[in-house]
């Protein structure tokens, strides 16, 4: 084996096809980074570490991921794992079956070493909000990782796994990839297949990869990227590979700043961050173009109605009756009620609750019928400035990771996805890439959204902006 | 200000959704609902009388045909509680249960 063991996926699979590292090699080298440093970041739910060494040395070298450990975000299912979505009403649930993510993944020689925490069925953006136990920012472990797929970008950044696959529903994939300083993809709606991901908002969840760089990222995607007849929504699109889509340079392409969101109170490093990367681009050959969506400061409270309308009505399955947590009561209705009283946490009950007021008679129309109106009014512009730029920059997060325990205004924590969610409610795609540190050493992440379905030159326009800062190719 | 939401109203949304709020939630559930449902309430300013809702694409079904899927067995297997292939509940018709 040599000394110095790989960063990314692809030097990693270059490593086993040249028979200087193999598989299990690779395993026992992970498995000593989670056994020394998971106790502390805290990224695992549950591991399968000695499962993952035999299918490591079941690996065949020549397969796309030739053995690479990829760790699974807890609320998508792998069969015979347990499933908990980091709440206590799913804590000893089973999957009786893999997603469609998952086995593509497995088809394609990944091995799993574990299944990462999230906040409560993947709502909040610190995974402070799981039921068992909140995960630390390896960078710094008095903060958080982001969410709600902290430990998925926690095991990444840590090197607990050469990749990850999380949910985003609302900026789950890609701000907690900006807190940790690893790349997070949500690809176009339609594009992975969600069967097997538990749901929380349908017209919004997308399942995407978490890696080290934005080539493994497409490397993953490429795996991932097909149609499924077991997801209605999945959409058939012609075969793309989106690693050999990669090009050296931005060279006309143009790129978009939305005038909009300018004025926002963001941290000044990432101000600065957003002014390099805006440099950059120019020197790659981009021209930058000054966009307008006019309404794009509605789209937070537009999905924080959204969110929890579905969520109700997703959540609305967990009974008691047929699998998880069942508190008995004296009749039906008083089993329903108890069991959801005591699996259900906080945040959770609180988003239920208000997703049943904007759907219930009398307030319908004046929350999630307007509501729906101004998606499509959003969706309107981010479409039309999509067609004057091929990319939108913005920065992911208005701030870096914050301290464990420092944000409990749930209002505030929502704010934290104000650049993110615009991408979720017009289902085009979008992907944080690390550009930079702030003052105290921690990871700044920025966006680039794009037309729906351009997620090949989308992944290609940031491979270019990580490159030119810093990252690796 | 008018208030958005009352204790009847959270009391009536809690019993759709199947949810109890024992009393010592309840004041700050109150607190928390009324603030995110005055931040969401500002969309009432924007104007969306031009905008035509557009249908979603019609889904793609898969053709209607019998193809292996989960057994019995493993779709019932995480039910609490089991009786000869059954899912058994408490009664939902009135009366006692047996």
């Amino acid at each position: 084996m040599s000394s110095e063991l790989p960063r990314t996926l692809k030097q990693y699979r270059h490593a086993v096809r040249a028979h200087e590292l193999s598989a299990e090699e690779y395993l026992d080298e992970t498995r000593q980074l989670i056994e020394r440093g998971d106790p502390q970041v805290k990224a695992f739910l549950h591991l399968r570490l000695d499962a993952a060494r035999s299918d490591a040395q079941a690996a065949d070298p020549s397969s796309p991921l030739a053995g690479a450990p990829i760790a699974v975000k807890d609320n998508i299912m792998m069969a015979g794992e347990r499933c908990t979505c980091g709440s206590r009403i799913l804590e000893h649930y089973v999957a009786p079956y893999s997603a469609t993510a998952v086995r593509s993944l497995l088809a394609a020689g990944a091995v799993v070493p574990g299944k990462t925490n999230l906040d409560e069925f993947a709502m909040g953006s610190s995974t402070e909000n799981s039921a068992f136990f909140p995960t630390h920012n390896p960078t710094d472990l008095t903060r958080v990782p982001g969410g709600s797929s902290g430990g998925s970008t926690a095991a990444v950044a840590a090197g607990f796994a050469l990749g990850a696959i999380g949910s985003d529903t609302g900026g789950s994939v890609r701000q907690p990839a900006a807190f940790c300083g690893v790349v997070g993809f949500k690809p176009t709606y339609g594009l992975v297949s969600r069967y097997g991901l538990v749901a929380f908002g349908s017209s919004l969840d997308c399942i995407g990869p978490i890696a080290r760089s934005v080539r493994d990222a497409a490397i993953m995607m490429n795996v991932m990227a097909a149609h499924d007849p077991k997801d209605a929504t999945s959409v058939k699109r012609p075969h793309v590979d989106f690693e050999a889509a990669l090009q050296p340079t931005l060279a006309g392409k143009r790129v978009g700043i939305i005038r909009e969101l300018q004025g926002l109170d963001v941290q000044p490093e990432i101000a600065a961050a957003m002014e390099t990367a805006r440099k950059a681009a120019v020197k790659s050959g981009a021209s930058i173009v000054d966009v307008r969506v006019p309404h794009i400061l509605s789209a937070l409270p537009a999905y924080y109605i959204i969110a929890p309308a579905e969520c109700s009505a997703n959540l609305g399955r967990f009974d008691g009756v047929r699998y998880g947590l069942h508190v008995d009561g004296r009749d039906m209705t008083e089993t329903y009620s108890r069991t959801r009283n005591a699996g259900f946490g906080t945040e959770v009950k609180r988003r239920i609750l208000i997703g049943a007021f904007v759907l219930s008679a009398g307030y319908y129309d004046a929350y999630y019928k307007k509501a729906s109106s101004v998606r499509q009014l959003i969706t309107d512009e981010l479409d039309a400035a999509l067609q004057s730029a091929d990319v939108l920059l913005t920065p992911t997060t208005p701030t870096t990771a914050f301290r464990l325990g420092a944000v409990t205004d749930a209002l505030e924590m929502y704010k934290a996805d104000v650049f993110t969610i615009p991408a979720n409610l017009a289902g085009v795609p979008a992907i944080s890439f690390p550009a930079g540190k702030d003052a105290a050493g921690l990871p700044i992440g920025l966006q680039l959204m794009g037309p729906r379905w351009s997620d090949a030159e989308l992944l290609s326009s940031a491979n270019v902006f990580f490159t030119a800062l810093g990252g690796e190719s | 200000m008018a208030m958005i939401i009352d204790k009847e109203t959270l009391e009536h949304v809690a019993s759709l959704a199947r949810l109890e709020i024992t009393p010592e939630e309840e004041g700050p559930l109150l607190g928390d609902l009324e603030r995110i449902l005055g931040y969401v309430a500002q969309l009432s300013s924007v104007d969306t009388s031009a905008i035509v809702s557009k249908r979603p694409a019609m889904t793609e079904l898969r053709p209607d045909e019998p193809s292996a899927g989960l057994t019995r067995e493993a779709g019932l297997g995480g039910a609490p509680a089991m009786r000869d292939a059954f899912v058994v509940v408490r009664n939902v018709m009135g009366g006692e249960d047996e």
